[in-house]
């Protein structure tokens, strides 16, 4: 083999390596996750004590590399209160680990009933994400799937940095 | 003008090949490239050189020359593809003669400067590349679960009660919540949780708790609650609390 040859191959070799890194990198960011999570928030009134019931139900639209999160909040007897939208993208999805860390990079609050009080959850939640995209330009959230049931389609929920969780109902998953 | 087989009509915009008697009739930015050429020969000139056909100021464009260039080698054909070379970065030159050894050598210690410096260049892509990919492939992932426990209600049922990672409250206010619960639980006549997930969040004024079980049919349930309580000393589950909020289904 002449000397030609030889870099010629070290050369195609390398090259062959880097495109099945990159491929894998840019596959491994693909992903088709949908969640609906429904959750009751319960907050007391810190003047009258009174306990304060709502309903909200985060939906989770992780697809290809963008990401989407809608919280939809409702009074206890069902009334649309109020929408937050979160929209971004996909920074690092480790299928293996199910840990997926998002680019939120817009937020948008919309009002359904002025009449309705807006839930503490919203209120805390908007004015966090609202800070962190104004100041930083971007709102990071890391949601890891700490259990998986295909069979029953559930799925915990685990956020970083909140440390909260949430069990999910799986609508699909890739 | 002779060039090697080559005849060359300045004149009348002819390149004629002596050899095959093919001739070609060269466009105006050919020819004057050519002609540029065969007046300075074995000498390198520059696409701006070239651009300018012996004027003051350009009369083509770099990317004309290039083209006129690549027509013109059509023309030499495959043995007398290197009449022009080019010579990167520096630009073309018409290679009347055999180079000098000395040249060639230079020449040779230039490619494998280029060889090793891409190569060089080449691991260094593929290691940072690696390096973004360590994550993935080689860091186990952690389980938030920080502790559970198996609890055994009045009714002899269990349930498991499962912290996840969060801000670590004292043990007693840690015990204080698990006992509220555990007494909710035993006020049910039957209850069907088999996991109650707890958590508290980051900044320690949300109380996350999540259930799963199975109704008299097998169905799945699930339940999420998320208590808040925005105080200095957050208070989660008052007397109250769990009046208004029923932890048996």
């Amino acid at each position: 083999m002449t000397k030609k040859m030889k870099w010629f191959g070290a050369f195609f070799i390398s090259l062959l390596v880097c495109s099945l890194v990159i491929y894998q990198h840019i596959k491994a960011t693909e992903v088709n996750i949908v969640l609906s999570c429904q959750n009751e928030l319960v907050a007391s009134n810190p003047q009258t004590q009174a306990i304060e019931k709502n309903v909200m139900i985060a939906d989770f639209s992780l697809q290809k590399r963008s990401a989407s999160i809608s919280y939809r909040y409702f009074s206890e007897d069902g009334e649309p209160i109020a929408t937050l939208h979160l929209k971004g993208d996909i920074l690092s999805a480790y299928k293996e680990k199910d840990i997926y860390i998002l680019n939120l990079t817009k937020s948008e609050l919309i009002r359904h009933n002025q009449q309705l009080l807006l839930p503490q959850h919203a209120t805390h939640l908007q004015s966090f994400a609202h800070r962190n995209i104004v100041k930083e330009g971007v709102h990071n959230l890391t949601i890891q799937l700490v259990k998986t049931n295909p069979d029953k389609n559930l799925a915990l929920l685990y956020f970083l940095p909140s440390t909260n969780i949430c069990a999910c109902s799986l609508i699909s998953m890739d | 003008m002779r060039l090697k087989v080559f005849e060359f009509d300045v004149s009348n915009s002819l390149l004629i090949n002596t050899e095959t008697q093919t001739q070609h009739h060269l466009t105006r930015t050919e020819a004057q490239v050519l002609e540029l050429l065969a007046n300075h020969p074995n000498q390198v000139m520059s696409k701006g050189q070239l651009s300018c056909a012996g004027s003051q100021q350009a009369v083509m464009s770099e990317s004309a020359v290039a083209k006129a260039v690549f027509t013109l080698r059509k023309y030499f054909g495959e043995p007398y593809i290197t009449l022009i070379e080019t010579l990167p970065k520096k630009g073309y030159r018409l290679n009347i003669s055999t180079p000098s050894p000395e040249w060639q050598q230079q020449l040779a210690r230039r490619k494998k400067h280029i060889i090793l410096a891409s190569s060089v260049m080449l691991l260094a892509v593929m290691a940072l590349i690696t390096a973004m990919h360590q994550y993935i492939w080689f860091k186990t992932a952690e389980s938030p679960v920080r502790e559970s426990r198996v609890v055994t209600l009045n009714n002899h049922q269990q349930i498991e009660l499962i912290w996840l990672q969060s801000p670590k409250k004292s043990s007693q206010q840690v015990s204080n919540m698990e006992q509220k619960i555990i007494t909710a639980l035993n006020l049910c006549p039957n209850v069907k949780w088999q996991d109650v997930y707890l958590a508290l969040s980051n900044d320690m004024q949300v109380l996350n708790i999540s259930m799963e079980g199975y109704s008299n049919n097998g169905e799945l349930l699930v339940r999420n609650i998320k208590t808040s309580d925005f105080t200095l000393r957050p208070n989660f589950i008052s007397q109250n609390w769990l009046q208004e909020v029923s932890l048996c289904d």
